[in-house]
């Protein structure tokens, strides 16, 4: 019980071999366990932020004709706090959990790359703040977290609220993948000795499932924002009809976003739950694998049902019944979850403490939600409840009643890991029965008077319609939640140091994060259990009824499995060493100060984008330097993972490319749909694109593809002068590809703004000629690193990790432009063309 | 006419709950949302039942008596199965309501333009342009022509039936047969700015004949002033307001304000914001940005000569 005592010591602060001071120390922090810290605290922060704003809404609405909100005010309020729950609380809280828990849980001692998490968080927070620092410069966004075209039109927002809004929204989306993809392959390298996919605990398995949702929805926001950001600023057409453009198409980008967005808020919760309800009714989940396909299939469906929030956009019967199809068959999968979750609970013996009663909320709450989603599936009943208070009475089941009472009771749950205190079990319960009740006051009401008309995003609405009884009651449930919040904030700070000490165990629970001291040592682990299945603790405790058998083949299997990565000693019950990681891990450094430098960087190019253009420019220059120093810092990524495999930052660049790969599919769709609504193309009066020079350029860029990849492979066969060739070659060729396109550029005798053409080509070739442009940096800073590789010794991982990357980049952006030159010069159009499709 | 004006003030009208249906569309809609109310309620009321009789019963149980049950694929076929079978029923109910819904041909065609934040609404029959009110016979077809001037937009009278969208590039339809007479509130539901809560209209179901003579009414020029104050009213308009607005029958041609050739016989000011009584209507032109602050209409330097004249003029206009 040392362990204990030395937590009692410093509950909060992670007990480092090293004890590092103050403020820097969490400046350049990259241990996984503070950036979980950081990311919860700066998620509560919004959180309260997010909840004053619903208190301000709340009070407008109370009675009617109230006055107490401007209608600008109230428009700038509600915007602020549907984007500052999803992207600044749900999101961060969520990316906080991961980062705390999934190396925990996988036996892990760190993420697959400490310092891109840490510029994921800084990169949040740099998002957060400029989303924020709106309300100082001309005001906040004030068109909702939808914001739809062309409302967000220079026309219709003429301050830079939008601005603000689209441009902190790419910096957090990109700290969203970033976080995804760093999440992925820590799940996929950094797993145990022993641990099969599927062993992971449930909640890691949901966010493994989850980070792809994130990096393959969040692209086509990114792209539809940078299609408005050139709307406001460059004189585009996307979305301007009167250019050519059409509104809609921000629609179907941002929904293609926004549905799986909700996904991503609820499948990490059902994470949380299938990991709560099983150790609290002292039984294992019920039909696990069963969960896990449910959790791939609802993230899979959440890409096929967009279009259900538009069906009132008038889309036609075909879709409409296709999208209410697709939309309705979640419910099968969802409900078998519930139901799983309930037959967990059955016949088992329940707990019934603080972090059980969040999940029995959820489930009772959630239930709700699915419901009434399955109702808005139904196209006509959805043609009269949609934007009417109804739907925001549907969401907030999900969201507040899913994803927060979610959120809420792994917090309760494993805040005695994070901090080495129990949270006060009175309060707790008290905070939630608080908050339980003043969600039912607010929520439900809204059903009714969704029901009888009343519209949603209505500052004020009018007395004698019969709306009275419901809004004040509603009203009032606001305040409840609030105190209960209060409540459930003051126990988590007053059980930093008040908390009775939680030892390593305190829920008697199954799996590997409870494994190690509380709150854990920087290295995380000093031994791990054998693992043989999903409930390596159980089966440690339980050594007469292991959920395996130790005895029988699966031992030598597991052992045989282990022993491919760390050697022998691993099926010994007991404890056991995990081999050399983590001495190896402390001895590398810990902290960097390039992740801040680099989100700041960011946050320099971002805030350019709203006033002048020195800042930008300086941002970039002062960016790449970062970005070198960061390919130069002596760090070791990810350093149990053997030679052999695939180094880590060829998997992450992979992702990387899968999440490019939709954002210029939703280039291309935009320009697709935007020649079809145009029905001749091109333009009128706009000249048919000539092939000849493009074509040049196309056998340019492949030919410097061959060289690259030519190179690279003289790399791995340790031949410098032919890596050497064929790297520079290919550079050379890209940067002959680059001034070959601004020749056309220059001679095209149109410019950005003219029309459509002008947008959908400049926007495209401009995108793809950024992408060359980043291949040759990283050609070159890959390049150059490999070179101070020892070139007699067989090549190291951290040696050709980014000429490899690189590579495998520099072809993505060759398949991107074969695409681009088939659509935009083969398929140009001579002023006739343009088949029916939409 | 104007007395009936007043007596349908937007402050009596009735709840536009989507369960008070006056048409056969919304009354569809209605059995569905019925239909599936049921449905909900009782899987809530299964699945509820069951959390809470498990909370109860397992409460505390002691742990030796807790059977280590991993699953049971039989148990989770049947409950994969159900609610597949539930949402093919409800897939079916949706698309067989969906195709009974068909857009009603148009004995009465119209077409409706959004504005920030006001409606424009014009008959295909005729020189008849009005604002943020729409008159039906009733027990005949309308088909309703949904246009947008500049941002997107949503029209819905919910005793009516759904909303359909206004989209800048598009024309969307709208189509309904209202069952009984009166008055129907009206909302724009897609938010469209600042005032997207003061975008109503009423939809006026009358007889056969009062919709004719409201038609003959709506289609003759405006009425000339006789009084000498409104008389003094319409010179002020002509120089104040008309690049604005229209009045027919007067050199009055402006387009981005709503048409006011028959104004005094409306329910309301704009779009649902104030009753249309002459105080209002003093109001309003005053300052309409204190009404309505973000609208287009500027506060005219006016003193209270021509304020009166105005008013007086603009009250005549029937």
């Amino acid at each position: 019980m040392s362990q204990d005592t030395a937590a009692a010591a410093t509950p909060i602060s992670a007990p480092d071999a090293a004890p590092p001071g103050g403020i820097t120390s969490w400046l350049t922090t990259t241990d996984h366990k503070r950036i979980g810290i950081l990311y919860l605290v700066t998620a509560f922060v919004f959180f309260a932020v997010a909840i004053t704003f619903a208190l301000l809404m709340r009070i407008q609405l109370a009675i009617p004709e109230n006055t107490f909100l401007s209608p600008g005010t109230y428009n700038q309020v509600f915007t602020m706090h549907g984007t500052t729950m999803v992207f600044l609380f749900a999101m961060p809280a969520l990316a906080g959990l991961v980062n705390y828990l999934v190396p925990l849980m996988i036996g892990a001692n760190d993420m697959s790359f400490p310092r891109l998490n840490a510029f994921s968080y800084w990169l949040m927070l740099a998002g957060g703040v400029l989303l924020f620092s709106s309300f100082l410069f001309g005001g906040a966004p004030d068109t909702g977290w939808f914001s739809y075209a062309p409302l967000t039109s220079r026309a219709y927002s003429a301050h830079d609220g939008v601005d603000f809004w689209a441009l902190s929204l790419v910096i957090l989306g990109i700290s969203s993948m970033a976080g995804a993809a760093n999440a992925i392959v820590t799940m996929l390298r950094l797993r145990a000795p022993g641990m099969r996919l599927r062993d992971m605990p449930v909640f890691a398995f949901a966010n493994f499932v989850n980070s792809f949702l994130i990096l393959f929805a969040i692209p086509s926001l990114t792209a539809a924002l940078a299609m408005l950001y050139l709307d406001r600023h460059y004189g585009t057409t996307f979305f301007d009809v009167a250019g050519g453009g059409d509104p809609i198409i921000w629609q179907h980008l941002f929904w293609f976003f926004g549905h799986p967005e909700v996904y991503i808020l609820i499948l990490p919760v059902f994470g949380i739950l299938s990991e709560v309800i099983p150790v609290f009714s002292r039984k294992p989940l019920f039909g696990r694998g069963t969960m896990l396909v449910m959790i791939g299939l609802i993230g899979f469906l959440g890409f096929t049902v967009w279009a259900h929030h538009m069906f009132s956009v008038g889309l036609g019967p075909l879709l409409e019944k296709i999208f209410a199809g697709s939309t309705m068959i979640i419910a099968i999968p969802t409900g078998v979850k519930i139901f799983n979750w309930l037959a967990t609970m059955w016949g088992g013996s329940l707990r019934f403490r603080s972090p059980f009663y969040f999940t029995s909320g959820f489930i009772a709450m959630f239930v709700i939600g699915g419901l009434t989603g399955v109702t808005l599936a139904v196209v006509p009943f959805d043609w009269q409840v949609t934007d009417s208070y109804y739907v925001v009475a549907h969401f907030h089941n999900v969201l507040f009643g899913g994803t927060l009472l979610g959120v809420l009771g792994g917090l309760h749950y494993w805040y005695p890991k994070i901090t080495g205190r129990l949270l006060n079990e009175r309060i707790a319960k008290a905070s939630f029965w608080t908050v339980f009740l003043g969600f039912n006051l607010t929520f439900m009401p809204l059903y009714v008077v969704g029901l009888l008309g009343m519209p949603r995003r209505v500052y004020t609405w009018e007395a004698g319609l019969g709306w009275e009884p419901y809004n004040l009651v509603s009203s009032i449930g606001g305040m409840v939640i609030a105190t209960g919040i209060v409540i459930l904030l003051y126990n988590f700070i007053s059980s930093l140091r008040r908390g009775e000490v939680a030892g390593a165990d305190p829920w008697d629970a199954w799996t590997l994060e409870w494994a190690t001291t509380s709150p854990p040592p920087v290295h995380n682990f000093d031994t791990l259990p054998p693992i043989l299945g999903p409930r390596p603790l159980w089966d440690l405790k339980n050594p007469d009824r292991p959920d395996r058998p130790v005895a029988t083949t699966a031992t030598a299997e597991a052992a045989e499995r282990a022993g491919s990565v760390v050697g022998s000693g691993v099926s010994v019950p007991g404890a056991t060493v995990t081999d050399g990681a983590a001495k190896h891990h402390a001895a590398a450094p810990l902290r960097s100060s390039l992740p801040l430098l680099a989100a700041l960087g960011v946050a320099a190019l971002a805030a350019g984008g709203l006033g002048s253009l020195m800042i930008p420019a300086l941002g970039a220059v002062f960016l790449l330097g970062v970005l070198v120093a960061w390919a130069w810092q002596r760090w070791e990524e990810s350093p149990h993972v053997p030679e052999a495999v695939r180094p880590p930052g060829v998997t992450g660049m992979l992702l990387f490319i899968g999440s490019e790969a939709v954002f210029f599919a939703s280039l291309f769709y935009a320009y697709v749909h935007l020649r079809q609504h145009a029905g001749s193309w091109p333009p009128e009066g706009m000249p048919t694109l000539e092939v000849g020079l493009p074509a040049i350029n196309t056998v340019v860029l492949l030919t410097s593809g061959l060289f690259a990849h030519w190179g690279y492979t003289g790399l791995a066969r340790r031949r410098r002068t032919r890596f050497v060739t064929g790297f520079s070659l290919a550079v050379i060729l890209g940067l002959t590809f680059l001034a070959l396109q601004a020749f056309e550029w220059s001679h095209a005798g149109f410019g950005l703004t003219d029309g459509l053409l002008g947008s959908v080509f400049f926007t495209l070739t401009g995108f793809h000629g950024l992408h060359v442009s980043a291949g040759v940096v990283l050609l070159v800073i890959g390049g150059v690193r490999a070179l101070r590789g020892d070139w007699k010794a067989p090549a190291t991982n951290a040696e050709v990790a980014l000429a490899e990357a690189g590579t495998y980049y520099w072809h993505f952006v060759d398949v991107v432009w074969i695409v681009l030159f088939s659509l935009i010069y083969l398929w140009a159009g001579s002023g006739g063309g343009g088949g029916m499709v939409m | 006419m104007l007395a009936a004006a007043c007596a349908l003030a937007p402050s009596a009208l009735a709840t536009p709950s989507i369960l008070r249906p006056e048409s056969p569309q919304a009354e569809k809609i209605m059995s569905l949302a019925v239909f599936l109310l049921v449905i909900s309620v009782i899987i809530l009321a299964v699945v509820e039942t069951w959390l809470i009789v498990a909370l109860v019963r397992f409460r505390n149980r002691p742990e030796e008596q807790v059977r280590q049950a991993h699953g049971n694929n039989t148990i989770e076929a049947v409950w994969t199965l159900i609610p597949a079978i539930l949402v093919i029923i409800i897939f079916v109910m949706t698309a067989r309501t969906m195709d009974s819904l068909e857009m009603p041909g148009g004995d009465v065609e119209l077409t409706v333009i959004g504005h920030q934040w006001w409606w424009e609404v014009r008959y295909a029959d005729g020189d008849v342009v009005t604002a943020n009110e729409i008159h039906v016979p009733v027990g005949r077809e309308v088909g309703i022509d949904l246009e947008s001037a500049d941002v997107i937009h949503s029209f819905w009278v919910p005793q009516l039936g759904g909303k359909t969208d206004l989209v800048p590039g598009h024309t969307n339809r709208a189509g309904f047969l209202a069952a009984t007479p009166g008055v129907y509130l009206g909302a724009c539901a897609e938010f469209c700015g600042m005032q997207h809560a003061h975008m109503r209209f009423y939809l006026v179901v009358e007889s056969a004949e009062e919709f004719s003579a409201w038609v003959r009414l709506q289609q003759e020029p405006a009425r000339e002033p006789t009084d000498p104050t409104a008389q003094r009213g319409k010179e002020t308009f002509l120089q104040m307001c008309a690049g604005c607005h229209a009045i027919r029958g007067t050199e009055a041609a402006g387009s981005l304000g709503p048409d006011l050739t028959h104004v005094a016989g409306r329910l309301s000011l704009g779009a649902g914001t104030l009753d249309n009584t002459p105080d209002d209507l003093r109001t309003w032109i005053r300052d309409p940005q204190a009404a309505k602050q973000g609208n287009l209409m500027p506060a005219l330097p006016l003193d209270d000569n021509q304020l009166d004249g105005l008013v007086a003029y603009l009250k005549g206009l029937e």
